[in-house]
Formats: structure tokens, C-alpha cells, sequence
């Protein structure tokens, strides 16, 4: 960042002070006199993280999506209710099972002024299904062999296979000029200076540290409200709270749920929503003997007080899992099924009749990874603890977990966060379990693999629910996971800030977000 | 990390050639130390009593009585110090996290100042390309940034009570080496020294029994501070995620803890961080008697 | 100062540069294999393979060794895997930052901890003298992010006075630069105090009295050499710390340096990037050190540079 006096700023607080502290010396010790000045319409965000690079096909993880859909658009787009609908593509559809059609919003451009037409989905998407690229969202497209053009405005994929969530998939499928990247000379040159069709544009930033956008007038969607955005990292939970406290910020990003009361009374808005991400343990059947009895897995759903967790743990903002991985926001969702109940004598007669003997297991947590997860963790091992289970607490940090995990010796215990946003479908979050999971020892059920398999190439959306409900079905008799909660996604706000809406998918939406003067 | 006052590097070092009756008169006049003393040995007792005298487990949670006061603040005698996040009692998890914060105080430290002292008794003493060697050790260790290489490693193999100790006196032991080597330097010009040497006495015998002792009150000065600096550090590291697991209780990883309900319950952080505090207090204020006592250039100003 | 000594202070620099790049080498490659952790699950086997060629991590750990240091060499440091930039520049670009910072630090340090240090054996024994322990053991007790924290709650929250986030100008330099600073205070008030105390018993005070001169004067003019000396040799073993302790530091006032640049890095098992910012961290202290080593002489002509 640049040291700089903002000259307008500084002035504009002298007669503040004058009028208040009657020190001009402290004129160099306020916020006001800072670099970067706040200009009318901007709105400055704490975030936790933000997104080291900004090549919105090298990274999916869930920060990322609020810092990537405020410049890109996906081809579909999937609102705040979970309904899926146009983005930068208007129709789409099955020509024949192998072939899927889409048509292309016309008049759109970049901010560069780079024309977005058929071309540019087919060299975007020619380039995610690019082994060699590492695109992060690759099996997204698992299914595209290959792309053609038919006209400016019309593009379709040729399939190996149909598979019933490709237009949901789309919404995830980021436009980036092509001309525009080749001449900058890639991702090095790209990400520096990123460009999309977006709502805001990038004015500056600096990797992970902050983001500097300014609003798209000529946005395909309406122009945003906002003349400007400002995204920090702010990656401790103190830190982002004094920020917000002090003035510093206009809004943060994953308020830390014991201050919520606090910041309440203080007089901030607190906008939340349940994430369409379940939060559950894993246990690992395929690393360890005793857990490949199904009796001992239900035994520890049972010996979890769910409802107590939430309750303490979580101060009550998250929404119990009803025994499955989505909850009612996402398609798939099965009506039917019912959360185990936390009865701790029927959990110790599943693992008397399971014949086990005495189990001693690593409950591995992550610090901060997840919102709750340490605390979440111990909650669990006290639970287990108390029918008889011998847990041992581990910390681990998030590197190592997902390495342990990819090298499938993760043995024991690990809550995760499944995400099912920004698709919202069952499918997504269930294929982690499915024939397609990465991990062996996570769940082996050939039953479930079979259904699961059937779900994706039925086009037909009556009977595709049928077998995706189904497949829940199988998941909860006999689970590998815990089932816990959906976690929230929580924003304080000051009194600036008009017309935000906390998001089920992580988005941070700011399109119709105002900021008083 | 090192905690290491420039002046021990100029310790005269001959403890043993005072009277003894002139360090006690000393000590009775010196009434901290006394009280540092008493503080320390009361944190051992609870340390090592921990088992007996503990109200509660200190994993036991109680998720139904999470952030209650402690008494005098709106508590009840059922939790004297209130109890944290998940309903685990304070004054529990102080008396057990007394062993696991001195075990890795201590442990650090003896493990840092064993290698250390070897290392340094044996560069001073021998000199040429082994004193080369080990010096070449220690000017790395002294570069490499410690949180760096702590938040490395312990990535890399996981936290925990043993790698925690590890990193620790991985990052302690170049000082005592140093301090040491200066000091065998000086002590090895002696006359007595190089009259035990031309009487025969062999190296081993003569470092063990003419040098060592000579130069052991400098270093059990350092390792006094050094005791304190290690607590410090271990609740830096689990600030960083990576300390000690959070079901054992340890009061770095408390005070790292509690730094999220500050603004509203204050307890979690600010009752481990007076334990430390203290502990850190009596540990410098003893350092510096034994300084004090050990030195007679300070003592003839004193 | 003659060119030997120049040469041989070369040498030991490159050999530090070489064993600390060596440890680190190590300890990462001991992590394990981080191809899986940089692809996508689900990436064919096939692919996760030509990357791991690429990247040269199914080379025999000699070899890999070899280029390693082929490439250091000529401080290439290689494509940072998470930033996809090079990765000495992206530590460079964050330099300024932490510069800043450590110096800001070491001058609050000098600043505060060298009168306390004087108060204190000018008034030995006394209330000032107990005061001036106490802030310093309270200096080396607190851990730095509760410094940290507290000083935002007090300055920034309650008070509305400082900035507490990022790099937003002089202002909100202070508190990150008082946080990381207050550690080393307590340490060089310490040592100020007995470097005076030393010229108070020295036989030149007392001649210097007898002569009827100003104790005051005296006392600075002697003790001056000594308290410059005790604080370059403190400057000197602290920076490294100093630079350790900006890890916790950046953290807690999201301040855009390397420190947390490191942590950022070493949790995405950036290699090129941690090699780098290992590096950059041990260079600079390298560097202090000798700038530091030819201050000594012309603080006191009895020293020479050797």
C-alpha cells in the first residue's frame, strides 16, 4: 500500500478535532488521515480471507465465491433461494442426451470492453476441462469432451455422458476474456489485473490483503448502488470486530458467535443465514475395524446431543442436519427423514451388541478452519466420553489435514464443512461419498455408489429426486459421517449499510447493497 | 526466545568461594525472592498435586453452564474461577495446565541448556575446527528467524506436548553455547586450570570437575529467564493454532483461547495470563538474585 | 576495515544463506508430497503425475536438491504455487511493509527503553528503579498478540484514537510498531541500567568528581559509548526475534507484511514461496548484523573492525 496523505481527508478532520479534542496533533493519529480516503458510495468489508489469486478457474474454495462473483459471472446463476436462472447465458437445454445447447446473453462485455460471446465460452471452457491447467472446478465439467461454436450466441458441448446437473454446473463455469489473458500473458499477467463481466471491476489490491473494486455502470444486471467496495483481510476475530467497532470498516464478514449479543447492543445489524454446507464428522470406516460396523457409526450419532451443541456451542445460529447432507435449501432434500435423537442408552447397546470391545480413537481438530470447529470438536469428544468411548484430541493444521486426507491415513475423527453451494444440490456433496470420492476409506457402500450413479444420468427431474432421496436413504442407515448442523453465515453491519442480505452460498452480494452518506 | 541478559556474558563466576552465611543474610534481606520462590514451588505443588486437589477434570465440560463468573463476580463456590466456553471449571484447568506450562518451561530449558552447555563446554575447551563448527551452528541458529522455523516445523509434524519442546529448545540451546564457550575461554587461561592440565588430569576430568563447575552459576541465571520465556512462547504458538491440544488444559493455550471472549468474559484469558505473570515474575525476580549473589562486581555496589 | 574481513563476513553470510535454505529444504520435503494438495481432487492420476514432473517432485531428493540449489544461486526461487507469481516477488512487494514495521519497533524500543534504563540506575534502588523492573517483567511476561489485542480494544475501540488494520499510513503504524517493540523494551531497559551502573563504580566517576567536573556530565559523556555498544549488541540479537515476533504481529493488525505472508504461505504449502521469505527474513538479519558490526568502531575508537 501506498503512504500517502489524502489531503481532502485530513483537512475535512482538523475542524472535527479542532471542535472536539482541541489537539491538531492528533489530526495525524486518526483513521481520517490514512492513505486511502473513503469516497462517498463506498463500502469498506473485513473479511477473514481473501483469495490469494484471482484466476477464478484455478480456485473453488468457499472465500473465494465472495470475492469471485462480485467480478465474474457464472453462465447460469443461482439466487438467493436456491432457483436456478439466467446468467450470462439465457437458454440452455438438451439437443440430444450427448449434446447440451446454450444460448448467449448478447451485448455483454467485459470491463475491459472485450466483447463476450461464443468464442469466449468455448475457449473458457476448453481450458477448465484442461487436465494440464489444474482448473479447480475441472469435475464440474467432468462429463464436456468438447465445445463448438454454432453462431456468435450459440455454443454446445459435446458429453460423454448426460448428466442432469450440467445447467446447475454452469454457475460456476466464470467467463474470463480470452483475448485479454493471452495478451497479458497468462495467469501471472491475469491475475494481477483481473477483468470479468461483473458487477464491480478491480481497481487495485494487493494478493490476500485487500481488493479495491469499483462499480460497473454498465453492468448487463443493473449498476450496482455502490460506487466502490473495499475488501480487507482481516484474519483475526478480534481484529475484524475492532475494526467494525471502531469505525474502520462498514461491515464484517463471520462475526465470532459468542460477540453477537454484544455487537447487538451496541446497535450493529447482525444479517445471518444457514450455509447450504453441512458440518459433520467423518469417521473414516475403511481406516479403522471398528467403525466398519454400521452399529458402532449409528452409536455415535446417537451419543452426539445435537440440539445441546448447537445450543452452546454454536449460541444457537445453525440449523440441525435432518439425518442427511443437505438441508431443506438444497435439491435433494428428503422430507422424510428424520436426525437420529440423542439417546446416549441406545447408542451404548448398538456398540454392547456390535461386540467391538473398548474403542479408543483421535478426534482431529482444526483451529479456525470452520466456524466453531475446535469447541464443535471437544463437544464431540466429551459426548463419546461419556458412553465409553476413549477419544484422543489432536490439533492439525488445515494443510495437513487435507494432505492426511488425500493420502487417505486420516485415521479417526475429522469434522469437515460439506458445502453444497453454490449448486445447492444434493448430488454435489453425496458424490464426495460416491464412486467418484477421493478418499477410499471415507465410505464404501456399493448399494449407495449404484443409486448415486443412476441420480446423475436421470434427466428426468420427478425420478431423479426419487433416486437422490433414496440414496439419502442408504446414507443415513448406515452413515459414515455424524450428522451435525448447517452452519451460518453471519455479517455485522453498521448503520451505514442498507439492503444487504446474508446468502446461503457464500456470496457476498452487494449488487443492490446502498451506503448512507 | 532467549531471554538472555548481556551482562551473564560477563559473569565472574566463583559462587563456591563465597561463605555461605553472607548469601542467606543476603537472601533474608531480599524478601521477593523469597515470595518468587514460594510461587514457583506453590505452582509445582499444584502441579504435581493436580490429581488430588482439583475440584474437576480438566477436560470435563459442561456445555449447560458455559461462561459462568467466578465467585465475587456473580459466581457460586460450585465453580470458584467460573468455567470457560464449554462449561470446564477454571480453577481445574489452572491447577493441571501448571504441570503441562512447567513441564514445557522446564523440560525446554533443560533440554536447550544440555546441549548447549555440551556444545559450548566443547567449543570453548577444544577450540580449532570443532569450536568452528559449533560456532557455525550457533550463528545459524541466531539467523533463522524462531517463529519461522516454529511455525515450519511444527506444521509440517503437528503440535503437541513433545514437538512443542522440541521446537523450543531447538531454539534456546545456541545461546547457552555461546555464553558457555566465552566463559570456558576465559576460565581455561587460569592458573589453576593449566595446573590441573600439566599435572595430567585428563580433559574429560578436568571439564567436569575444574571448568563446569566454574562456570555453572552464569548459566543457571540464563535457564531461570529462559524458563519464563518458554511459557511466554508456548502460548504464542497455540495463539498460531499450533500448541498444545485444547482439551489438556495449559494456560498459553488458555490465555490464546480466552483472547475471544475478552469483551465478555473476561476470565478465560486474564486469570492464565496472571498465572503466568507470576510465574514469570518469580522466575526473573529469582534470576536476578542468583545474578546478584553470583556476581561481585554488583555485589560491591549493592 | 580490510578486504579480508570484508571476504570472510561474505562467506559466513553465504554459508548461514545456504544452511538455513538447507533446513528448510529438508523439513518441506520431510512434509510429504505437496502435488495433492495443489490439484484438484479428482485429477487423474496421469495428470497429477506430469505435474509432479513438472514441478520437479518425483526427482530423486539429491537431485532435487541439486536444482534447488542451482536455482538459488540465482535467486530463483521459482512460481509461488498459490499467488502464481514469482515468488521473490511477491515477498518483495511485502518487504516495504515489515521494514517499516521492524524498524518502527526498534526505534519505540530505543526510545523508551534507553531512559527508563537511565532513570532507573540514576535512581537505583528507588521507587523509579522498582517501577522501571516491573514495566519490564511485565515487557517480557505478556505474550505480543494479548499486547496487541489490548492495545486495540484501548486505542482503537474504546478510544477511537488509532487505526488497528492494515498499512494505512503513518498513523496506524503505531500500535503494530508499540505491540512488537514492547518485548525488546523491557530487555534494553534492563541492560541500559547496568551498562550505567557500571560507569557509576568506575574509577574514572570518581576521578572525574574529584576533579570537581559535573557528575550529570561525566556520567553522560562516559556512560554514552557503553549504553551505544549494549544496544547494538541487543539490536543485533533481537532483530531476529523482532522479525519472528512480526508473525504474530502482522496477524493481529492484518498488517500486509512477510510475516503473515509466511503463515499464508506455509499453510498452503507454498515451497517457492516459504524457501523465499525464509530467505528474504534471514538476509535481512545477515545484513543488520554487519551494518551493525561496523557501527562499533565509530561508537567506540577502542574497537576495531577486524
Amino acid at each position: 500500500m501506498v503512504i500517502e496523505q489524502s489531503t481532502t481527508e485530513t483537512s475535512l478532520n482538523r475542524r472535527q478535532i479542532l471542535k472536539g479534542a482541541g489537539a491538531a496533533g492528533l489530526a495525524l493519529t486518526l483513521p481520517g488521515a490514512a492513505a486511502h480516503a473513503q469516497e462517498a458510495g463506498e463500502l469498506r468489508v473485513g473479511m477473514g480471507a481473501l483469495p490469494p489469486t484471482l484466476d477464478p478457474h484455478l480456485n473453488a474454495s468457499g472465500i473465494s465465491f465472495a470475492t469471485f462473483y462480485q467480478l465474474w459471472d457464472g453462465l447460469t446463476n443461482i439466487n438467493g433461494d436456491g432457483e436456478l436462472g439466467p446468467g450470462l447465458a439465457t437458454e440452455w437445454g438438451y439437443v440430444d442426451d450427448l449434446t447440451f445447447e446454450i444460448k448467449l446473453r448478447d451485448g455483454v462485455t467485459f470491463h475491459n470492453g472485450e466483447a463476450f460471446n461464443a468464442d469466449t465460452v468455448k475457449w473458457n471452457v476448453e481450458r477448465i476441462i484442461d487436465p494440464e491447467q489444474r482448473s479447480a472446478i475441472r469435475s464440474r465439467l467432468a462429463t464436456v469432451e468438447s465445445v463448438e461454436v454454432v453462431d456468435p450466441l450459440t455454443v454446445r458441448l459435446i458429453l460423454t455422458a448426460p448428466s442432469a446437473v450440467m445447467e446447475r454446473a454452469l454457475s460456476v463455469v466464470f467467463m474470463i476474456p480470452h483475448l485479454y489473458f493471452e495478451e497479458v500473458g497468462g495467469t501471472e499477467g491475469f491475475v494481477t489485473a483481473p477483468v470479468g463481466t461483473g458487477p464491480f471491476s478491480y481497481a487495485e489490491g494487493a494478493p490476500g490483503d485487500f481488493i479495491q473494486f469499483a462499480a460497473n455502470e454498465s453492468y448487463w444486471g443493473g449498476a450496482p448502488k455502490l460506487s466502490a467496495v473495499r475488501y480487507l483481510a482481516i484474519p483475526e476475530a478480534g481484529a475484524r470486530l475492532a475494526a467494525l467497532q471502531s469505525g474502520q470498516v462498514d461491515m464484517i464478514q463471520n462475526v465470532p458467535l459468542f460477540n453477537i449479543e454484544q455487537l447487538r447492543g451496541e446497535g450493529y445489524t447482525i444479517e445471518e443465514s444457514v450455509m447450504s454446507r453441512m458440518h459433520v464428522v467423518h469417521m473414516m470406516p475403511g481406516l479403522n475395524e471398528q467403525l466398519a460396523d454400521k452399529r458402532v457409526r449409528q452409536a455415535f450419532n446417537y451419543a452426539v446431543d445435537n440440539d445441546l451443541l448447537i445450543e452452546s456451542v454454536m449460541q444457537g445460529h445453525a440449523a440441525p442436519s435432518q439425518g442427511q447432507m443437505v438441508g431443506p435449501d438444497g435439491l435433494g432434500f428428503n422430507p422424510n427423514l428424520e436426525a437420529y435423537p440423542y439417546d446416549p442408552d441406545k447408542a451404548r447397546q448398538l456398540l454392547e451388541e456390535a461386540g467391538v470391545g473398548e474403542i479408543e480413537i483421535t478426534v482431529w481438530t482444526t483451529e479456525g478452519s470452520y466456524i466453531g470447529d475446535k469447541d464443535t470438536n471437544q463437544a464431540i469428544a466429551g459426548f463419546l466420553s461419556d458412553i465409553g468411548v476413549k477419544t484422543n484430541l489432536e490439533t492439525i493444521e488445515f494443510a495437513n489435514f487435507a494432505e492426511r486426507l488425500s493420502a487417505d491415513t486420516l485415521d479417526g475423527l475429522n469434522m469437515q464443512g460439506m458445502n453444497y453451494f453454490p449448486m445447492k444440490d444434493a448430488y454435489f456433496v453425496l458424490a464426495n461419498y460416491g464412486p467418484t470420492r477421493s478418499y477410499n476409506s471415507i465410505y464404501n457402500n456399493p448399494e449407495f455408489d449404484e443409486v448415486l450413479q443412476a441420480s446423475l444420468a436421470e434427466l428426468d427431474p420427478d425420478a431423479r429426486l426419487e433416486l437422490l432421496h433414496q440414496a439419502g436413504e442408504i446414507f443415513r442407515e448406515d452413515p459414515p459421517v455424524i450428522f451435525l448442523f448447517q452452519p451460518p453465515d453471519i455479517f455485522a453491519l453498521s448503520d451505514r449499510v442498507q439492503n444487504f442480505r446474508a446468502r446461503t452460498d457464500a456470496r457476498v452480494y452487494l449488487v443492490d447493497v446502498e451506503v448512507a452518506s | 526466545m532467549d531471554g538472555m541478559p548481556a551482562q551473564t556474558q560477563t559473569l565472574a563466576s566463583n559462587l563456591s568461594s563465597k561463605p555461605r552465611r553472607n548469601a542467606l543474610t543476603r537472601f533474608r534481606a531480599n524478601w521477593p525472592v523469597i515470595i518468587g520462590l514460594l510461587i514457583v514451588l506453590l505452582c509445582a505443588a499444584a502441579a504435581i498435586c493436580a490429581p488430588w486437589i482439583a475440584p474437576y477434570a480438566p477436560e470435563q465440560q459442561n456445555l449447560r453452564n458455559q461462561f459462568a463468573a467466578p465467585i465475587g463476580f456473580g459466581g457460586t463456590s460450585e465453580h470458584w474461577l467460573g468455567t470457560d466456553q464449554l462449561g470446564r471449571d477454571i480453577l481445574s484447568r489452572l491447577i493441571y495446565g501448571a504441570r503441562i506450562s512447567l513441564i514445557v518451561g522446564f523440560s525446554a530449558v533443560a533440554i536447550s541448556g544440555t546441549v548447549g552447555i555440551l556444545l559450548g563446554l566443547i567449543s570453548g575447551y577444544y577450540g580449532r575446527w570443532l569450536d568452528a563448527i559449533v560456532m557455525r551452528f550457533v550463528e545459524l541458529q541466531l539467523t533463522f528467524p524462531f517463529m519461522l522455523l516454529a511455525l515450519l516445523v511444527l506444521a509440517v509434524f503437528g503440535g503437541g506436548l513433545r514437538n512443542i519442546v522440541i521446537v523450543l529448545s531447538i531454539a534456546g540451546w545456541a545461546v547457552y553455547a555461546r555464553v558457555l564457550r566465552s566463559e570456558v575461554i576465559s576460565t581455561r587461561e587460569q592458573l589453576y586450570v593449566e595446573a590441573a592440565r600439566s599435572a595430567g588430569v585428563r580433559d574429560a576430568r578436568l571439564l567436569a570437575r575444574h571448568i563446569f563447575p566454574n562456570v555453572m552459576s552464569s548459566m543457571i541465571v540464563l535457564a531461570t529467564f529462559s524458563v519464563a520465556a518458554m511459557i511466554v512462547q508456548e502460548s504464542a504458538l497455540s495463539f498460531l493454532g499450533l500448541g498444545i491440544p485444547p482439551d489438556q488444559a495449559s494456560w498459553g493455550g488458555m490465555l490464546a483461547d480466552g483472547r475471544n471472549f475478552l469483551t465478555i468474559a473476561w476470565w478465560l484469558g486474564t486469570l492464565p495470563g496472571l498465572a503466568i505473570l507470576a510465574v514469570v515474575l518469580s522466575m526473573n525476580l529469582i534470576g536476578d538474585w542468583l545474578r546478584d549473589v553470583t556476581d561481585p562486581t554488583i555485589r560491591n555496589t549493592r | 576495515m580490510s578486504a579480508r574481513y570484508l571476504l570472510a563476513r561474505l562467506a559466513q553470510a553465504i554459508f548461514l544463506l545456504w544452511g538455513i535454505s538447507t533446513i528448510v529444504f529438508v523439513v518441506l520435503r520431510l512434509s510429504g508430497d505437496p502435488v495433492l494438495l495443489l490439484v484438484p481432487q479428482e485429477t487423474p492420476p496421469e495428470v497429477v503425475d506430469s505435474i509432479r514432473e513438472e514441478l520437479g517432485f518425483n526427482a530423486p531428493l539429491l537431485e532435487q536438491y541439486g536444482r534447488f540449489l542451482g536455482r538459488l544461486v540465482q535467486l530463483d526461487f521459482g512460481q509461488s504455487l498459490s499467488y502464481n507469481q514469482p515468488a521473490l516477488d511477491v515477498v518483495f512487494d511485502r518487504f516495504p511493509s515489515t521494514l517499516k514495521l521492524a524498524v518502527a519497533a526498534i526505534a519505540f524500543t530505543i526510545l523508551t527503553g534507553v531512559p527508563l534504563g537511565i532513570l532507573a540506575a540514576l535512581h537505583r534502588n528507588s521507587i523509579i528503579d522498582r517501577f522501571a523492573l516491573i514495566v519490564a517483567l511485565l515487557g517480557t511476561s505478556a505474550p505480543t498478540f494479548w499486547v496487541g489485542i489490548l492495545l486495540i480494544l484501548l486505542f482503537s475501540v474504546r478510544w477511537q484514537l488509532l487505526p488497528s488494520i492494515g498499512d494505512q499510513g503513518p498513523s496506524s503504524l503505531i500500535l503494530p510498531a508499540v505491540t512488537l517493540g514492547i518485548f525488546s523494551t523491557a530487555k534494553i531497559s534492563r541492560l541500559t541500567r547496568s551498562a550505567f551502573l557500571e560507569v557509576l563504580r568506575s574509577d574514572f566517576l570518581r576521578t572525574a568528581r574529584a576533579k570537581g567536573l559535573r557528575e550529570r556530565v561525566v556520567l553522560l559523556r562516559h556512560a554514552a559509548p557503553n549504553t551505544l555498544i549494549t544496544l547494538v549488541t541487543v539490536i543485533g540479537l533481537e532483530f531476529a526475534l523482532l522479525l519472528g515476533g512480526a508473525v504474530i504481529t502482522e496477524t493481529v493488525f492484518s498488517w500486509p507484511g512477510i510475516g503473515r505472508l509466511a503463515i499464508q504461505a506455509i499453510g498452503a504449502r507454498d515451497y517457492p514461496l516459504v524457501q523465499a521469505i525464509v530467505f528474504v527474513f534471514a538476509s535481512l538479519v545477515i545484513l543488520v548484523n554487519f551494518l551493525l558490526d561496523l557501527l562499533y568502531p565509530l561508537i567506540d575508537p577502542r574497537i576495531k573492525a577486524r
